[in-house]
């Protein structure tokens, strides 16, 4: 079920990913090849680079990727950490639930109003906002419970940043 | 009432939330205190990242990353090497040649400082570098990248506030290589007291073919520079042809993935993408508030009841920015406090070219000054040496640092020139 959604979520982001750079490369070359100025790039591109966020923002709290100031979690051990990181997660899943809430009736406003070039209800453009919260819902509740059930809490990375890219270069 | 905004988005972040988060938890807290529609919270959100000019940044993250599977952080220590390597010190002196070279490419202090640690600092310390020292001048370095275009903080200051993202980019330049001129004296001079090694003396050859290997790279950054200045792409198209032009290098001249890779590559940037638009999207709220509350107003009547005077001024917001960089993050600190800031500053006859290049420069900064510098936790841990030792040795890197940012906040001329010689106005 996790693994499913990870793939859907992953196939989602690459796909709009590649889709906005082709809209972009659209822009380009029919300005400067094909001599017609193409109107509805413009949005498009926009609106494909939402979704982008849209399905990679629950895959960023997977991977903790959102920047955090560590020094508090840094200088905490044992069961006092574990205290802290299920509050933080369940702030977090207050928080991300609001946002949820109140897109939908966000979405339900945009189905009242079409986009300006490409003629569409904004209300499938403004449904991201409630992908981005809900896809980091998902990943959140999932961290809580692994953090419930283990009762251990989850180490902590000062370096994150340096370790993720250190791995990537040759 | 801006109180609590800000004492409960300060206590969000020293208790470990992210800062997007934090951001949100605050702004949530305002908003049911002041009785405002929670609608505003997704109206935000979107408005906040549904922008044309911000789609350089997945463009530029996609760049960098394509270049860095394709070798290239190799290449470019490689030609460094080979044209200062002969001095004393040279590798030192390499490393700030290198991330002004690499600054073309990624645009994040952060992504330089690990992606040419990993290179530079273990080849430093086998050659009989202290550890210490090389931390420090690759984190200081890397502070160099976002000044030299393409530049993150500069597409986002842009995009805040109507300043020609094009116009940005030219005016970091000299900036940019004051810095690195700057930062070079301070690593000579260490290692002439110290007695660093000298590399051999490459011989011409060596260094055609070491620019020839790196000539693919700088061909990326000549194509965004004279792109944007020419008015060929806008910033965002460029970034867009960079990482077309970057897939193309990486997978055919330098063979560094095969398409197999290209998924999970632009995985990654997907996700670094989005991890940085929450940011924006929730700042946009928090920025919102502010403004509604009137905070740039008093902001400004705070400073100007110290002095009108531009210099004191000026002194006045740049010990604001190095306080807030060194606690925050780049681009979440430009989208508070820029907007913000840049009312003040115009207000006082301060140029917004001019303007933008302080603070982004002051941001820089922010981030290698102790003890929460972002770029000393990435090297210090590369180096596996303590906090407290990059701290010391990162003391005399900072001091030319904050050099170069008096000069360039009163000399307006170095940020000033180059974009009016370039856009004749």
């Amino acid at each position: 079920m996790r693994k499913l959604l990870d793939r859907i979520l992953e196939f989602g982001a690459v796909t709009s990913f590649i889709i906005m750079i082709a809209v972009v490369l659209t822009q380009i070359i029919s300005r400067y090849f094909l001599r017609v100025s193409v109107h509805w790039t413009e949005e498009a591109s926009r609106f494909v680079f939402l979704y982008v966020v849209a399905f990679a923002a629950g895959l960023g709290v997977r991977d903790k990727a959102y920047v955090n100031v560590d020094l508090l979690p840094l200088s905490l051990r044992g069961k006092a950490l574990l205290a802290l990181q299920i509050f933080l997660s369940v702030v977090t899943l207050v928080f991300l639930a609001v946002v949820f809430y109140h897109s939908f009736r966000y979405i339900r406003i945009g189905a009242r109003q079409t986009s300006a070039s490409l003629r569409i209800p904004m209300s499938y453009i403004f449904l991201t906002t409630a992908l981005i919260p809900g896809t980091m819902i998902v990943y959140q509740l999932i961290d809580l419970i692994q953090l419930l059930r283990t009762g251990e809490a989850t180490p902590v990375v000062g370096e994150r940043t340096a370790r993720q890219n250190t791995e990537d270069s040759p | 009432m801006i109180l609590m905004l800000f004492g409960v988005f300060l206590l969000a972040m020293v208790l470990g939330f992210p800062i997007a988060i934090s951001l949100g938890v605050a702004s949530l807290s305002y908003l049911i205190f002041s009785d405002i529609p929670l609608i505003i919270i997704p109206q935000r959100l979107y408005s906040g990242i549904d922008i044309f000019v911000l789609l350089s940044i997945p463009g530029f993250i996609l760049a960098g990353n394509l270049m860095n599977q394709g070798g290239i952080t190799k290449r470019i220590v490689d030609f460094s090497n080979a044209m200062v390597g002969h001095i004393r010190g040279g590798l030192g002196l390499a490393n700030i040649v290198g991330s002004m070279v690499f600054a073309g490419i990624s645009g994040t202090a952060v992504a330089d400082s690990a992606s040419l640690g990993a290179v530079l600092i273990p080849a430093m310390k086998e050659e009989g570098y202290e550890a210490d020292f090389s931390c420090a001048v690759t984190a200081s370095s890397s502070t160099i990248g976002p000044i030299i275009p393409p530049s993150l903080p500069m597409i986002v200051a842009g995009t805040l506030t109507g300043l020609s993202v094009g116009r940005l980019f030219v005016a970091g330049i000299i900036p940019g290589i004051l810095l690195g001129i700057g930062l070079m004296t301070v690593s000579y001079a260490i290692s002439l007291k110290r007695g660093h090694p000298v590399g051999e003396r490459k011989t011409v050859r060596e260094i055609i073919r070491t620019f020839g290997s790196a000539f693919w790279a700088l061909l990326m950054t000549a194509i965004i520079l004279f792109g944007i200045i020419g008015g060929v792409f806008t910033p965002t198209e460029a970034s867009i042809v960079a990482s077309a032009y970057a897939f193309f290098i990486g997978l055919f001249v330098y063979h560094g993935f095969t398409l197999r890779d290209l998924p999970r590559i632009i995985l990654e940037s997907a996700i670094t993408t989005a991890s940085i638009m929450v940011l924006v999207g929730l700042a946009n709220l928090f920025a919102w508030i502010m403004v509604s509350e009137g905070v740039p107003g008093m902001l400004a009547n705070a400073i100007l009841s110290v002095s009108e005077n531009p210099i004191i001024v000026l002194l006045l917001i740049n010990l604001l920015l190095l306080v807030v960089g060194m606690f925050m993050e780049t681009i979440s600190a430009l989208l508070i406090l820029f907007p913000v800031l840049l009312g003040l500053a115009t207000q006082i006859g301060i140029h917004p070219i001019h303007f933008a290049m302080i603070v982004v420069l002051n941001l820089m900064i922010g981030l290698t000054t102790p003890p929460m510098g972002v770029c000393l936790f990435i090297t210090s841990s590369i180096g596996k040496i303590s906090l407290w030792q990059i701290s010391r040795a990162i003391l005399p890197f900072l001091a030319v640092s904050l050099f170069v940012l008096v000069l360039v906040t009163f000399v307006p001329q170095i940020s000033l020139f180059l974009p009016e010689l370039l856009f004749n106005r």
